[in-house]
């Protein structure tokens, strides 16, 4: 089997890196904080000093991290992966960026004779562990192809999107319907409190109503309980939001909803509700509404 | 102990799949509606068919309304042949169309000087579901009055929320409708974001389908988008009212809702654009238009 490596062992990253190594690949792992890697070696992944020696050890590199600029930082540098890596190395980003952020990182990496798939994920940390993530993949069909074993070791949905850029332009359109979730269940929340109903009896209606997600139900248990530990952090879907209206102004597309979605959160952010989950959301929309969110 | 006599108003795609459930739960029933036509199928199914709001009144012990918007009610409700004209002691009136908390209350308080009770129950739920008698019903008003009325509530909906005073019902339901006009819009977003990048939009739909925010309506609305087919579940037009409502209501509490009064403003160019007895999806048009998509695609 071929020897992966692992870049970004967040929340999402050290479940999905499990999965591989459960499938038998010979792993090596690395991330910027070392700690994080005790729980895989005891599943016999190999960790890494530098991202120079992960690529190394790796014929199929995986970067899960933050935003585009983590990708560059651990690509870069003496001690970066392009440093470590020979041609030949296929990089696999499951980041999620956008459809122009990924071509340059391609154009890097092909600079030094290395492949790329794009392929960001939908799902949370549940379905990371359960290796049932959702997985779009952009870049060469037949490189794909040759790739399906590894990538369904992480992911039960797995879809190819076409050439690079439409994993990624298909992961924003997705998130572009999880942030208009979060921003309209807030709204709803804040006029049904604002007209002086319980806001747990709304709760009830809207999880029994047609519009209940399986998103919307885990949220509605976060507004009512005035509850925004982070599961989604509200600064990661600030900067996919962002991202959203960068590719669309390139492509020549209006989404005016999202325009506005994008600046309640860039009011949220500014005042300091960037770590929380994006349903704290609802705090700003309380607070433009002159109430609070225990209304 | 004998059922109800209950008088049924308005027998559009709503009301006349409630009243017919009503009718064949073996209540004795009369019925209105300006179109006479609409009565026949009730009156194959034994419902005495009424010639005014106030004969239906005047027959029954409780009186359903479902109705367009306030205005209509206003018309069913008012003048020698209204619902009020034919008030009488210990009649209830349930309003259960969709009308802003404001609305609800002045019906309420013209109900309550002509000497009966009334609650509002609009409803959650599409025609599929007034047919099955699953619908979601938001109740606001007298607590006992809706209590000594839930059995004939129950045979319309299968959720059944009491929320408090008139007005309550009214707002959980405009809360509800936030909901549903954002997901549809928020997908319009999408699709067109992923159409003008070159994703065709049956693929786009497989994975919103296999995502965890899909929902009942967004299952429902993704073929409209895919197909381009817009015949109507919930019209344009419908939407457009509910927004509205929603708006005005906002801005009566005092409650900021830029996502609503940004899809008032869409809906509003739906309905300039021609598009007002087709689904609610077709703000899929107005968006594509906006991006240079032909139809949408």
């Amino acid at each position: 089997m071929k020897a992966v490596g692992f870049v970004g062992l967040g929340l999402m990253g050290a479940p999905m890196a499990a999965n591989v190594a459960r499938a038998g690949y010979p792993l090596t792992i690395y991330n910027r904080t070392a700690g994080k890697a005790a729980r895989l070696s005891e599943l016999g992944a190999h960790p890494a000093d530098t991202p120079a020696e992960l690529a190394a050890h790796s014929e199929v590199v995986i970067t899960m991290l933050t935003d585009a600029p983590a990708v560059e930082q651990v690509l870069h540098g003496k001690d970066g992966l392009l440093a470590g890596g020979r041609p030949g190395t296929l990089l696999i980003d499951m980041s999620t960026v956008s459809p122009v952020q990924s071509l340059s990182l391609q154009a890097e990496v092909g600079g030094k004779r290395w492949a790329m798939l794009e392929a960001p994920v939908f799902g949370s940390t549940g379905p990371a562990r359960d290796g049932t993530l959702g997985i779009m993949v952009g870049g060469d069909q037949g490189l794909f192809e040759s790739q399906l074993d590894l990538l369904q070791a992480m992911g039960k949905y797995v879809f190819y999107m076409g050439p690079m850029g439409a994993g990624a332009l298909t992961k924003l359109a997705f998130n572009l319907m999880v942030a208009a979730q979060f921003h309209s269940l807030a709204e709803a929340m804040a006029l049904a409190g604002k007209g002086g109903v319980d806001l747990r009896r709304v709760g009830e209606v809207l999880a029994a109503a047609a519009v209940a997600s399986e998103l919307v139900r885990r949220k509605i248990g976060s507004l009512t309980a005035a509850d925004f530990a982070p599961g989604f952090p509200l600064k990661h879907l600030h900067k996919d939001l962002g991202l959203m209206l960068d590719t669309a102004r390139r492509l020549g597309v209006p989404i005016p909803a999202t325009a506005a979605i994008h600046e309640a959160f860039s009011a949220a952010r500014t005042r300091g509700l960037g770590e929380s989950d994006s349903s704290a959301i609802y705090c700003l929309l309380t607070e433009l509404s002159g109430s609070t969110p225990n209304a | 102990m004998d059922k109800k006599h209950v008088g049924f108003i308005g027998l559009g795609l709503m009301g006349r799949p409630m009243s017919t459930n009503l009718a064949k739960a073996g209540y004795p029933l009369t019925v209105f509606d300006k179109l006479a036509e609409k009565m026949a199928p009730l009156r194959e199914l034994g419902a005495q068919a009424a010639g005014s709001a106030m004969e239906v009144a005047e027959k029954s012990e409780v009186v359903i309304s479902m109705l367009n918007d306030a205005p209509a009610i206003d018309r069913a409700l008012s003048g020698p042949q209204g619902l009020l004209a034919g008030a009488h002691p210990g009649l209830v009136w349930v309003d259960m169309s969709t009308v802003g908390p404001d609305q609800s209350r002045e019906f309420a308080d013209r109900a309550a000087a002509a000497g009966i009770q009334k609650l509002e129950a609009p409803v959650f739920g599409s025609t599929g579901n007034a047919e099955a008698g699953t619908l979601g019903l938001m109740v606001g008003g007298d607590q006992a009055a809706f209590e000594a009325n839930r059995d004939v509530l129950g045979v319309l909906g299968k959720h059944l929320f009491y929320l408090g005073p008139n007005g309550t019902g009214a707002t959980a339901k405009l809360a509800c409708n936030l909901m549903v006009a954002a997901q549809v819009f928020s997908m319009a977003e999408a699709m067109v974001l992923a159409a003008k990048g070159g994703i065709p939009l049956a693929q786009m739909g497989e994975i919103i389908a296999a995502s965890g925010f899909v929902s009942a309506l967004i299952t429902r609305k993704i073929p409209n988008m895919v197909s381009g087919d817009y015949s109507p579940a919930f019209s344009v037009k419908n939407v457009h009212k509910d927004l509205e409502l929603m708006v005005h209501t906002a801005h009566q509490q005092g409650a900021a809702l830029p996502m609503a009064a940004l899809m008032h403003q869409m809906y509003c160019a739906a309905m300039a654009g021609g598009m007002a007895d087709q689904d609610f999806a077709a703000i899929f048009r107005v968006v594509g238009g906006l991006a240079g998509l032909n139809g949408g695609r």
